[in-house]
């Protein structure tokens, strides 16, 4: 009963060629569907990706008033004193989301995995259910879930001292409260990715380990970890660049609570507030390429020490 | 399944060219339709608002049937979320888009707005409003609107800060007469913590506002157009630092009164308030109160002063803005509209929150709050609440001066996490003073910290 997520989680990793030699689709037909699909996505990564990333890059480049600025917008960047510090913030709700990722849905997929398929499917169902929230609303439940005074789960905070919102938003506390809210919102769907990447694992090579002997934890660290470290990568790929961009948690949750969070607390807010409180879009769009650097530096060193592109 | 596709992408491309052009037509009459309707009819007034200032909205869509309104709400750039700012910055980059008039929440929009690089605010005392009714504002009132000798906002209302009491509370903890000096208020707190009752918060984002302000001390003085005095270790600030640092923390909590559980913490427990004007509405609002006292109405002491000798000062919490857009096609309508807005006497003293900052309708609104019966018989020696009012009103110190950046969001974001973990007031001067200085060096100012 697995084939059928395994067919559609399968899709990026076994070569289309394959099914093509099965004649189960007509070569022309395929093609031309293929085309239609991809244009439909290729018309809006150039309207809402390309062009303003090129945009972006040349306003990085100019100055104010117009003219070519060469690094200014990036110096003036460097130096505000709020850069360093926002880029300590998100590196810090990076090692705590990322960590959290890697080892609770890995550990929470292997488990699913070995489940009875109806139990299993309930549980995706209820992982994922969070994920199907907008970004924003789920800020609010978090809102909701940290005020001590409000929270179903005050006991729990109380029990660490925190009887105030102004206690549970301190400072050194955000990383962990904005990884909490990325997590909870995120997990879900990531958890029925790597469910489907371990589906792809062949049945015979687990058969095969366990007449070797192998017990459910040896299989899970020596042969399904390795098979799903290209969709580990993936995740993390995809983590990073979404989280270096961190935006609406730290907005929404500076908002309602009257400004507790700093409005330049990630890079991304900081490039927002230089370019709509400060009415500089130059020195924004400078902050915004240097993320889309480190986006593309992220990516490119997973890629290369994954061997990502290379098919089996 | 003839062919290799080619022909159905043909049909698909003259399809989608079709729509393409039918959408764009469309789009072009519509428009075209609109501008020719537009020419012929009656001139167009555009302004953003907040939710408290909808009455005196619809009062002058009322009052002006040959304009037509174009009102936009808006959050009224409330805590320096700068809301304002973005909708400037992006009207400023397409050329179209902005209002004619705009009221705003927040005193450092007068700088920020008025000044490079938004340039969005037209000045009004080069003709569009009379100096005979610029001159009627309260004293010093419109000085947070002008920068260089020019005028860029009106006043909707003061928002000066009082001492706010409950005499029931008073009776019932001891507290036989209204304190008028802060010394006075602050040993009132060892009273009304013995009987669960607070005198005040701090941890509020506007606590620079009621404390530091009203006590002249300088953590936003702009001394010449771009300089800015930032200096902590005054003696106005270190005092009052060690004054609210000797305060009990269950008389002063750290709490903030708009937060979901203000009032059912503290709601029936004010005994004193230091806080804005139109924070006498607030209060019955903040949930029910003591058995024994059934009253959660609050009445206005004078402002605090540090010495009973001493010249009385004050600071203000918000107090909206009106301002004309520069950008406005019809500025002389626009400029009409913005005085009746901040002038006019039933907008001004029926439905307004605030006490006006133009004088002539002060006594209009002291009558109409009387009436409401929201707030508490004075005690016996105290001011009434037009006293108070007035006193407040004519007591704003002139030496807090509008700037760019907004200085409750550093409180808030800055200082609030230090206090909230145990930190003074005394270090909570540090905190705010360095992140300010960032901030205001960042906007291309000079800052003197001396």
């Amino acid at each position: 009963m697995k084939v059928s997520s395994t067919a559609s989680i399968s899709a990026g990793t076994t070569p289309a060629r394959n099914r093509r030699v099965d004649g189960a689709l007509p070569v022309g037909g395929s093609r031309s569907a293929g085309y239609y699909f991809v244009s439909l996505y290729a018309v809006l990564l150039i309207l809402f990706g390309v062009i303003p990333t090129g945009y972006a890059i040349f306003l990085a480049f100019t100055k104010t008033g117009g003219g070519f600025a060469a690094a200014l917008n990036f110096t003036r960047a460097f130096n505000d004193f709020r850069f360093l510090p926002a880029f300590q913030h998100i590196a810090e709700f990076l090692v705590v989301w990322m960590s959290a990722e890697v080892i609770l849905i890995l550990i929470l997929a292997l488990m699913l995995h070995s489940l009875s398929t109806r139990t299993s499917a309930f549980f995706r169902f209820l992982f994922y259910m969070p994920g199907a929230l907008a970004g924003a609303a789920s800020v609010l439940v978090w809102l909701f879930m940290l005020d001590p005074t409000l929270s179903p789960g005050h006991l729990f905070l109380k029990g660490f001292g925190l009887s105030q919102l102004n206690l549970v938003l301190l400072p050194g506390h955000l990383p962990f409260v904005f990884a909490l809210i990325a997590f909870w919102t995120g997990a879900g769907g990531w958890i029925v990715v790597m469910y489907g990447a371990l589906n792809n694992i062949p049945e015979e090579l687990l058969e095969a380990a366990k007449l070797d002997g192998a017990n459910a934890l040896q299989s899970a660290i020596r042969i399904k970890l390795p098979l799903i470290k290209k969709w580990v990568a993936y995740m993390l790929i995809l983590s990073f660049a979404g989280g270096t961009q961190l935006f609406v948690e730290p907005q929404l949750v500076g908002q309602a609570s009257a400004g507790l969070v700093s409005n330049t607390w990630t890079p991304n807010q900081l490039a927002y507030y230089i370019a709509f409180n400060n009415d500089n879009f130059n020195e924004a769009a400078a902050i915004s390429v240097i993320l889309l650097v480190l986006g593309l530096g992220g990516a490119t060193f997973l890629v290369w020490r994954t061997k990502f592109f290379e098919i089996n | 399944m003839r062919g290799t596709g080619r022909p159905r992408s043909l049909r698909s491309v003259r399809l989608a060219a079709a729509v393409a052009f039918v959408v764009g037509a469309s789009v072009m009459s519509v428009g075209l339709g609109s501008t020719a309707a537009n020419a012929a009819s009656k001139p167009t007034l555009t302004i953003w608002y907040d939710t408290a200032r909808k009455p005196m909205v619809d009062a002058y869509i009322k009052a002006n049937p040959n304009v037509k309104v174009v009102a936009v709400l808006k959050d009224g750039d409330s805590n320096g979320d700068g809301t304002y700012q973005s909708a400037f910055a992006l009207a400023n980059r397409v050329g179209h888009g902005w209002p004619d008039i705009y009221f705003s929440e927040q005193n450092n929009d007068a700088a920020s707005l008025s000044q490079p690089p938004f340039n969005d605010a037209a000045v009004l005392n080069n003709g569009l409003i009379s100096s005979s009714v610029l001159n009627k504002f309260a004293k010093g009132s419109l000085s947070l609107c002008t920068f260089g000798g020019k005028v860029y906002c009106l006043r909707n209302d003061l928002a000066s800060n009082v001492l706010w009491y409950n005499p029931a509370l008073m009776a019932q903890d001891g507290i036989t007469s209204v304190p008028t000096t802060w010394q006075e208020w602050a040993a009132d707190g060892a009273l009304a913590a013995a009987h669960g009752d607070i005198i005040g918060t701090q941890g509020d984002s506007w606590d620079a506002d009621v404390y530091y302000w009203g006590n002249e001390c300088p953590l936003s003085q702009q001394t010449a157009l771009g300089s800015l005095t930032i200096n902590p270790n005054s003696s106005n600030c270190t005092g009052m630092a060690a004054l609210l640092d000797g305060i009990s923390r269950d008389a002063l909590p750290v709490a903030y009164m708009f937060s979901s559980t203000f009032g059912s913490q503290y709601g029936g427990k004010i005994v004193f308030y230091p806080g804005a004007g139109w924070m006498g509405g607030v209060f019955p609002g903040l949930g029910s109160c003591k058995t024994s006292n059934p009253d959660c109405t609050m009445a206005a002491g004078y402002p605090l002063k540090w010495t009973s000798t001493g010249p009385a000062v004050t600071g203000a919490i918000g107090g909206g803005l009106w301002f004309a857009s520069s950008h406005s096609k019809n500025l002389k309508l626009a400029a009409a509209a913005l005085q009746w807005f901040a002038t006019d006497s039933v907008a001004q003293s029926k439905l307004s929150p605030g006490y006006p900052a133009y004088g002539p309708d002060d006594a209009a609104w002291i009558a109409a709050q009387d009436a409401s019966g929201s707030y508490a018989k004075p005690v016996a020696g105290a001011p009434t609440l037009a006293q108070a009012f007035s006193a407040a009103a004519n007591s704003i110190w002139a030496g807090w001066s509008a700037v760019p950046y907004a200085n409750d969001q550093i409180w808030a974001s800055s200082v609030v996490p230090s206090l909230s973990s145990g930190g003074t007031q005394a270090a909570a001067l540090g905190i705010f003073a360095s992140a300010a200085t960032n901030l205001a060096r960042s906007d291309g100012y000079q800052v003197k910290t001396k």
